[in-house]
């Protein structure tokens, strides 16, 4: 019994959870948010460009806000759908509000992370109901 | 009196309230009978702090919204027959953070039927007591899949009728006693619709497990025990107007807990649960539990 103790031992730290943190790094500034390239987001079935700006960075303790330019002016709110969703876990979050700002340009605010981790922002163009085409870009969210 | 204490270690397992990936319970076993008794009554308080998230990477961020959660649970269980007994739970749950304001409700409601699989018609040195069950849990609190729930402190429950079936069983030799409880269960498809859906999607869970082994220290009217827990739940999918394959989750919970009997049919559990120090944990919220049980028992 006494040569088991030092096994149950080992085997109990053996068992600990190493935590590794994500780094800095990972949590810096979003995709889109700095690119200097004006067709960040391709909407490559429906031949549109798009750009990303985050005017409030994403965090999962406050309300956010970015807006996305067009290169069509043709694109309008009832055209717009953009959905946060968390792929690993398989949901979304609050509904988003989508501000028309006119010539294809949009002004997304109450983007609400309901918690923090990998999302996904799912920006999809719509004809009424169907979505036509989509982009999603990736984040992670402190 | 060793013998009956033992009995009380159910209650440790109520209060392992597992914590979903997202926001609401999971799966917590349920307080059954055990011993010779018609009836029984357990009330737990339990205060809960979101520590960690882990994600599906495996990689860890600290969670320091001040996430926490106070939780009233009443089960009570009533033997039907010889061998049966029926339960049901109702969780009362308060939730805040740094950002919102608490928000309570009653969470899922959980059904059970038990029955005295393994009696001990007589003593043996290891052939332990034991009861199986099935139990249902259904989507009674506001889940991450209603168009209401704006944010996480509305969310109480996981948002999908459950089916499980599990054993729990109970040695005791001398001072030591062992618990062993195992169950599985299936969550079914529902559907989720809105904005934030970008229409209608069906949203289908899968099965998913529990397994607790523990073992209790027992010294007059007092039970000092420790278990651990698994957790597995398979990955939630997603398919129509938005779509995701989604990905398992697991996590350990090691739990410490002391009972102190105040008579044959009351005992007083405090019990800390917390998930950040065992395994692995992949797609999982971490959290630390402090619980305070009281159970009363009617004998036969």
């Amino acid at each position: 019994m006494k040569k088991l103790v030092p096994l149950i031992l080992l085997f109990s730290l053996s068992a600990c959870a190493q935590p590794h943190y994500i780094s800095a790094n990972d949590l810096r500034e979003p995709q889109g948010s700095q690119s200097e390239d004006t067709c960040s987001l391709k909407f490559t079935k429906a031949g549109i460009c798009a750009e990303m700006q985050w005017l409030k960075a994403p965090s999962s303790s406050d309300y956010s806000e970015f807006t996305l330019k067009f290169n069509s002016p043709q694109i309008t709110a009832a055209n717009l759908s953009v959905v946060l969703w968390m792929p690993s876990m398989g949901h979304g979050s609050a509904p988003v509000k989508i501000e028309d700002l006119g010539q294809g340009q949009f002004r997304v605010y109450n983007v609400y992370f309901v918690m923090p981790g990998e999302w996904e922002v799912r920006v999809n163009l719509k004809n009424q109901s169907a979505t036509v085409d989509q982009v999603f870009v990736p984040l992670m969210v402190p | 009196m060793i013998k009956a204490l033992s009995l009380f270690i159910v209650v440790s397992w109520g209060a392992i309230a597992q914590a979903a990936s997202c926001c609401g319970g999971s799966f917590s076993f349920p307080a059954l009978i055990l011993g010779d008794d018609k009836a029984q009554v357990t009330s737990t308080y339990s205060y809960s702090e979101i520590t960690d998230d882990v994600l599906s990477s495996g990689q860890w961020m600290k969670r320091d919204d001040g996430n926490q959660s106070q939780t009233l649970k009443v089960e009570g269980a009533l033997l039907l027959a010889d061998s049966w007994q029926a339960g049901i739970s109702v969780p009362v749950i308060s939730k805040k953070d740094q950002s919102h304001s608490a928000t309570s409700g009653v969470g899922d409601l959980s059904l059970y039927l038990g029955h005295e699989t393994f009696p001990e018609l007589q003593y043996s040195r290891w052939k332990p007591r034991g009861v199986t069950f099935l139990q249902v849990t259904l989507p009674t609190a506001p889940s991450i899949y209603d168009e209401d729930a704006t944010n996480s402190n509305k969310i109480r429950g996981r948002g999908f009728t459950s089916l499980g079936a599990g054993l729990a069983l109970v040695k005791t030799w001398r001072v030591w006693d062992a618990n062993f409880s195992s169950e599985i269960h299936k969550s079914f498809e529902r559907s989720a619709e809105g904005a934030a859906y970008n229409g209608k999607a069906t949203v289908t869970p899968g099965w998913g497990t529990t397994q607790t082994l523990g073992v209790g220290w027992n010294k007059g009217d007092l039970r000092l025990g420790s278990n651990v827990s698994f957790l597995y739940e398979d990955a939630i999918q997603i398919r129509g107007d938005t779509h995701s394959t989604g990905q398992n989750q697991k996590h350990f919970t090691w739990g410490f807990s002391g009972s102190y009997m105040l008579s044959q049919e009351s005992a007083l559990t405090v019990g800390y649960s917390d998930q950040s120090l065992l395994g692995n944990p992949v797609n999982s919220t971490l959290s630390n539990t402090f619980s305070l049980s009281y159970q009363q028992r009617w004998q036969r």
